[in-house]
Formats: C-alpha cells, structure tokens, sequence
C-alpha cells in the first residue's frame, strides 16, 4: 500500500476490512472505493433482508442470502465477515438451525459495523444543501427515460440517470416512488420498475 | 479530476542508475499514476509487482546493443513480461533500435519511445497504453447473470472500462434478454452464477443450449471453490470454463481477454 493509500483509506483501520487484500482483488484504489461503495449501499437492506429471513425461518433463502454475501465480503477485504458467512451457508446448506440461531445476531452485528468506518469514506449530499427542485417536466422526463431503460434491461443507463438525478431535490410528492425506482435499478429489479411506472401512468 | 491514468500503477526497470528516470517518475506521478521504480533484482520485481502493475516502462541503458550481458538480461526479462501479458514501452536509444528488433522480432509487441525521452510524447504515449485496450476489445459485450445484485455490480464496476456489461438477476430474466437483443449488439460472453435459487446456472445453461438465438454464446460459470467439482459434472453442457468468484480483477480481465481474442 502506497502512503497516498493509506491515508485515503485511514478511516478503515481497525475495522474488519483489511484494505491491503481489497486493494490487491481490485488492482487500483479507484476501482477498490467503488466496490466499497457498493458494499456499503447495500448494507442496510441485505440486513433487514436476513433478519427478515431468519424470523421467517426461512432457512433455504437466508442460506443463498449469506451465500451471495459471502463472496462481495471477500473481494473488499472483509475476510472475517466471508468465513462467518461461509459458517452460516454451510449451516444452512446442513440443516443446522442450531448454529444458524447461535450465530445469526453475531454475524449482523459485524456485518453493520462497517457502516461506520464505510460512511466516512463517501460524502453524502445532506437535505438542504442548495439543490434545484427537479419539476414536472423533468420528473416525466426521468420516469419516461427509465421506463425505456427498463425495457430494454438496459443497468448502464439507468444507473447513468440515477447519477445524474443525484444532482437534484426530489419534489416531496414524487419521494416515494423515485425511491422505489431506485432500489430497483440497484437491485436490477427491470420488471418491478416496468410495473411501478405503468402503475403511475394510470393513476 | 480523473482521468485514463489516475490510479494507474507504473512499474519502472532500469538496468543502471539513471538520473532521467526520477524525472520520467515524477511525470508519471503528476499524471496521477502511482509509480515504482527498480533497479536491482528485476526478476523478483516484476514477479511480485506484476499483478498489480497496469503498465511497465523499460528505461535501457545507452551501451546497451554493444554489453552482451546487459542485453541478455533485458531480453530474458522481456521474455518474463511477455509471460505476465503486461503492457511495456521500451525507452532506449535510436542508434540500437533497428538492429535489436531486426534481431530479436519479439520485440515488437512492445512500444518503443527513444531517447532523450520527450516529456511531453511520454505522457501521451502512456495515456495511449492505458486507455481502455481495443476498439475491438470495447465493441464486446458480455451479460452477467447472477442473483446477487451486489456481486454483479462489483464485477462489472471492474470490467466495464474494457467492455460492455449488462446484468440479469435470473435465468429467465437471462433468456429474455438475449432473445430481445438485436444481432448487430450480440452478447459475446455471459457470466453465469453457478448457484442461483428458483433456476439454478447448469438448467439456464441448458435452456441456453436449447434456443436457437442463445446456444453458440460461450458461457462462464461463476463459482466458489467448494464448487468447482460440481461444475466438471456439468462439463457436458459444454460451458466454456469456470471462473472463482475469489478471482482478482486482474485475473478476471486477463481470462475474458483470453476467452474474447
């Protein structure tokens, strides 16, 4: 690890992310803070996912859950956060309810202290800073863009808008569903966006 | 701001000492790339730099045609970066240029800047190397199946500088794709995960190689190490290999590289 490295990824130290092993899986700093970034997207929903999972009982899919975890644990360098996660899948995988309740709690305490350290690296826009309203026209605009998109399977463009969008408040009444939208893109969910906006074509 | 060489990292050899060398490194490194600079055991440099390295320039010392033992180094360690399949700009003196590649045709597939280095030439020579590889290489396009969003992502943040990418969450989602793409942006590769709930990767490889539209694309199968036995069971299917999802962005890029020539 470079000095410039170190000290760009400084707020992870002593967290369960070895940077030196994300870096080395990612080849560049650049391409490793975006898989962090990723990872940490993705942290609050995979956690209400298992524990709704695991509250479920539903074994067979909270197995493929940690199963999928896993492996993006690995590549950033959260090894620790993998093999508990590999003990779980093979729990799972075994029919062992037992270590799965035994572990279950431990595993997403770990799994959510990264939030922490992750949430210094990426600067959130907070509400209130000086951002135009996006009107009417360019709120029909977006949902028209991202319906083709849609269609089309296409992830580049929609997450393109997204990005763009980023740039912009989101009127109070249009929140909810350019959430949903969102969330969807970021799942690749192509068929709940279709129906999310046909939906609102015909309300 | 960012641009094709920030981030990049340079691996620098020099036979001999050379002063001209720190110059050429702080260029490099006011371009944004990260930069290390060897002069002694270079074999043992190159091997445990390499994989990390996105470009090497080879800077050759003036006498080097006419010292036998200089030259034999050189060439042997052209022969190492040659193995490694890294990029190289050799920076060496005009005098020699011809005769060393007339002799040695190996050569070739290096670019070749000569000395004194023009700082300026250098720096567009180096953005030339580490943009995106090919417009042949940047025309393909690859789909990544794979029910976890996050992982897929993560791949396709590492590969989608050198390629096109498209991701599908389901086998059928998969199917449905590929049957609306139109041949003139054909998929050339997909990335299929092995373990995939509700349709699981060997039976959407099947269903693949049962459309018309779908069954010549190569497919690669994503999977844990715990899964490579399963995946020989399926080498009936006729994938066309199997990549770890423990595997590196530089092993990913070199394999697909490899599949895609």
């Amino acid at each position: 690890m470079t000095e410039k490295e170190r000290e760009r990824f400084s707020c992870l130290e002593g967290s369960e992310i070895d940077v030196e092993v994300g870096l080395r899986n990612s080849g560049s700093s650049g391409s490793y803070l975006s898989l962090l970034k990723i990872f940490f997207e993705s942290i609050e929903e995979n956690e209400a996912q298992l524990n709704r999972l695991y509250n479920e009982q539903d074994i067979r899919n909270y197995t493929i859950k940690v199963h999928a975890l896993k492996s993006s644990a690995r590549i950033i360098g959260a090894t620790d956060l993998g093999e508990r996660a590999q003990g779980l899948e093979n729990a799972g995988k075994a029919g062992d309810t037992d270590y799965i309740a035994a572990e279950h709690e431990a595993f997403l305490s770990a799994y959510s202290s990264m939030q922490g350290p992750l949430s210094a690296l990426f600067r959130q826009k907070e509400e209130g800073e000086d951002r135009p309203e996006a009107d009417e026209s360019l709120m029909k605009s977006v949902y028209d863009e991202v319906l083709a998109a849609a269609e089309d399977m296409d992830c580049e463009r929609l997450d393109s808008f997204f990005a763009e969008m980023a740039d912009y408040k989101i009127p109070d009444g249009e929140a909810v569903l350019y959430e949903q939208l969102k969330v969807a893109t970021g799942r690749y969910e192509y068929r709940t966006i279709r129906r999310l906006l046909k939906e609102k074509q015909t309300s | 701001m960012e641009s094709v060489t920030t981030d990049k990292r340079i691996l620098i050899l020099m036979l001999q000492y050379s002063v001209v060398v720190k110059g050429i490194e702080k260029k490099l490194q006011d371009m944004g790339c990260n930069v290390t600079t060897v002069a002694d055991e270079l074999e043992n440099r190159i091997e445990r730099y390499s994989p990390e390295t996105d470009l090497l320039l080879f800077y050759l010392p003036g006498d080097l045609y006419d010292d036998a033992s200089k030259k034999a180094k050189f060439l042997k360690l052209c022969t190492l970066v040659t193995i490694k399949k890294k990029k190289m700009i050799l920076i060496g003196e005009a005098k020699y240029h011809d005769e060393l590649l007339k002799e040695h045709t190996e050569l070739r597939e290096y670019a070749w800047m000569n000395r004194p280095v023009d700082m300026k030439a250098l720096e567009n020579r180096v953005e030339s190397a580490l943009t995106p590889t090919t417009e042949a290489a940047k025309g393909k396009r690859i789909l990544i199946v794979d029910d976890d969003p996050s992982y897929a992502k993560m791949i396709r943040e590492w590969i989608k500088d050198t390629y096109r990418v498209d991701i599908v969450t389901g086998g059928m989602q998969a199917i449905s794709f590929l049957l609306k793409v139109p041949e003139s942006e054909k998929v050339d590769l997909i990335l299929l995960d092995y373990e995939m709930p509700v349709v699981d990767g060997p039976q959407v490889l099947q269903m693949l190689r049962q459309e018309e539209g779908t069954k010549d694309i190569p497919v690669i199968f994503l999977t844990g190490i715990g899964s490579k036995e399963a995946v020989m069971r399926v080498m009936s299917l006729k994938p066309e290999g199997y990549l770890l999802k423990s595997a590196t962005r530089m092993d990913i890029l070199d394999f697909l590289r490899d599949k895609l020539q």
